[in-house]
C-alpha cells in the first residue's frame, strides 16, 4: 500500500467558505451557560416570588382562628371515660352513712348504693353520658317484667328496710365509646344536647367534697317528662326518690339510679333531673336521657 | 483580542488556513458528508477559538485539531442517531466521489476504526505511536487495527493489494 494511494484524501481541499465562516467565530460571542439566559433567571425568579407569596398566604390564612369570646364563657366540658364498677339497685338514691342507714323510701322502690363505686373528683358540675357499648336496648318491657328477667329481686316496698342485698352483678364494663355530653340546665334554656343514638340506662350523682350537698347524707331525685313543646309537667310515674347511703370512706359522695327498675322508661324524651336535700339545696338538670345509657350528674 | 490570542505562535487565521485541509479530511473521512463535515469542521475551529488551550508546538497544535475533529464527528453521529444504521449510513452520506482506482475509495467502505487508524497513517503521515496518543489507543492496538485494516481494503479490491 502506497502513500499515494490515498491521493485524493491528500489533495482534499477545505471550501473557501469553510475557512471564512471559521475565521468569522473570534466575532462570535460564546453562548451564554443555560443558567445565565434571562428567560431562565426569570422563570427562577417567578418560582421563587410564587413559592414566597403562597407560603405567606398559608401561614396568615392557615394560622388558628382567635377563639370566640362566649366560647370562653361555656361551661368546661368533661370527657369521662368511664369505668363503672357500680352495682345498679334500682332508682334510688343511696345514703352513705357508715354502717348503713335505714332508706326513706318515698318512691316505689329504694336501694342501696353499694360501696366501692367508681367517682371522679373535682369535676364541675355537668351531665355526661356514657354509652353503654354492650348492653342491648330497652325493648318496652314492663318494669317487672324486666327486672324478672335479668334474675333481680322485685323491687322493695316503699317503707321495707334497705335492702343489702345487691341486685345485680357489678358492672365491670369500660365505656369505649366517646362521650357524649349535656350541657348543664341554665335559668335561661336548658342547654340539651341530645346524642344520637344514646341510651339511658343508670343515672349517676356524683358529689364532690365542695358540693353543697356532701354533708345531708340523703337526696332526693326526681324525673320529671318534659313534652316535646318543652314544658315541664309532672309525669305520673315520675318518682321522688331518697338515698339509703352516701360511700363517706371517699372523697365523693355517689348515688346510682337505675330508673327503669321502677318503671320509669326512658324514652329518649327531655327530662328535669331535679335534685334536692333536707338542708334546702336544689339543682336541676335538663337532659335527653335514653334507655342503656349511663348519665353521670355532678352535684 | 483577536489579534492577541495565540496557537503555538500561531494566530487564529494562521492555525485555521494552516489546519484547515487536515481538519477537513478528517470529517470528511469520518462523516463522508459535505454538510456534516462542515458542521465538525466549524465546531473544531470553535473549540480552538473558545478553549484556547496552550500547545508546545504546531505538531501539537494539528494533533489536538485531529482529535477534536474526530470526537466531535463522533458526537455528531451519536447526536444524530445515524451511527446506529452503521453501514447504511456510511453508503448513504458518501457525496465524495472518490476515483474506485484511488485507495481513498476503498478507505471510504472501511469500518470507522480502521479507517481513522489508516487515514492517520497513509494520508496525515503519523507514526503508530502518535495515532495512539491521537486516538487515545494502545500502540499495539494500532497495531492491530491498521494490520486488520490492510487486510479488509486487500478484500476490497478482491484480494488483490495495489
Amino acid at each position: 500500500m502506497k502513500e499515494s494511494d490515498f491521493s485524493q484524501y491528500k489533495q482534499l481541499k477545505t471550501p473557501e467558505e469553510w475557512i471564512d465562516k471559521a475565521l468569522k467565530i473570534p466575532n462570535k460571542k460564546k453562548a451564554p451557560l443555560f443558567f445565565l439566559r434571562p428567560a431562565v433567571i426569570g422563570a427562577a425568579a417567578a418560582l421563587v416570588i410564587t413559592a414566597a407569596v403562597v407560603l405567606t398566604l398559608r401561614y396568615q390564612f392557615g394560622a388558628k382562628p382567635p377563639v370566640a369570646p362566649e366560647s370562653l364563657t361555656a361551661p368546661p366540658s368533661v370527657t369521662v371515660a368511664a369505668e363503672e364498677s357500680v352495682g345498679t339497685t334500682g332508682i334510688a338514691a343511696a345514703t352513705a352513712a357508715e354502717g348503713g342507714t335505714a332508706p326513706v323510701c318515698t318512691g316505689t322502690a329504694a336501694a342501696t348504693a353499694p360501696e366501692g363505686e367508681t367517682v371522679a373528683s373535682g369535676l364541675p358540675a355537668s351531665v355526661q353520658t356514657v354509652p353503654k357499648p354492650t348492653a342491648a336496648p330497652y325493648t318496652g318491657a314492663s318494669a317487672a317484667e324486666s327486672t324478672a328477667a335479668s334474675g333481680a329481686s322485685d323491687p322493695q316496698p316503699l317503707t321495707q328496710a334497705a335492702p343489702t342485698q345487691q341486685t345485680t352483678a357489678p358492672v365491670t364494663e369500660q365505656a369505649t365509646e366517646p362521650v357524649t355530653e349535656v350541657q348543664p340546665a341554665t335559668e335561661d334554656k336548658p342547654a340539651v344536647e341530645v346524642p344520637d343514638g344514646v341510651y339511658c340506662g343508670t343515672l349517676t350523682l356524683m358529689c364532690p367534697v365542695n358540693s353543697p350537698f356532701y354533708q345531708d347524707g340523703t337526696v332526693h331525685v326526681r324525673i320529671i317528662p318534659m313534652t316535646e313543646e318543652g314544658l315541664p309537667y309532672t309525669f305520673p310515674t315520675a318518682l321522688t326518690m331518697v338515698s339509703d347511703g352516701w360511700s363517706a370512706e371517699k372523697a365523693e359522695k355517689t348515688a346510682v339510679l337505675d330508673p327503669l327498675r321502677v318503671g320509669v322508661e326512658l324514652a329518649g324524651d327531655y327530662y328535669i333531673v331535679e335534685v334536692t336535700d333536707s338542708r334546702g339545696n336544689r339543682q336541676e338538670f335538663y337532659a335527653a336521657l335514653f334507655e342503656d345509657s349511663s348519665f353521670i350528674f355532678y352535684i | 483580542m483577536k489579534s492577541e490570542r495565540r496557537f503555538a505562535d500561531l494566530s487564529f487565521e494562521q492555525a485555521v488556513r494552516k489546519y484547515a485541509d487536515t481538519v477537513t479530511g478528517v470529517c470528511v473521512m469520518r462523516l463522508q458528508n459535505t454538510a456534516d463535515a462542515e458542521d465538525c469542521f466549524q465546531n473544531t475551529f470553535s473549540k480552538l477559538w473558545f478553549k484556547s488551550p496552550d500547545f508546545d508546538s504546531e505538531e501539537h497544535l494539528k494533533a489536538w485539531l485531529i482529535r477534536v475533529a474526530v470526537n466531535e464527528c463522533a458526537d455528531y453521529m451519536r447526536k444524530n442517531r445515524r451511527a446506529a444504521v452503521g453501514e447504511a449510513f456510511r453508503e448513504e452520506s458518501v457525496d465524495f466521489a472518490f476515483d474506485r482506482s484511488d485507495m481513498s475509495w476503498a478507505l471510504s467502505r472501511t469500518p470507522s476504526p480502521y479507517r481513522d487508524v489508516l487515514y492517520l497513517y497513509y494520508c496525515e503521515q503519523y507514526k503508530v505511536k502518535e495515532i495512539a496518543v491521537i486516538l487515545n489507543k494502545k500502540e499495539n492496538t494500532v497495531k492491530s487495527l491498521l494490520k486488520r485494516g490492510r487486510e479488509i481494503i486487500r478484500s476490497i479490491y478482491g484480494g488483490e493489494e495495489r
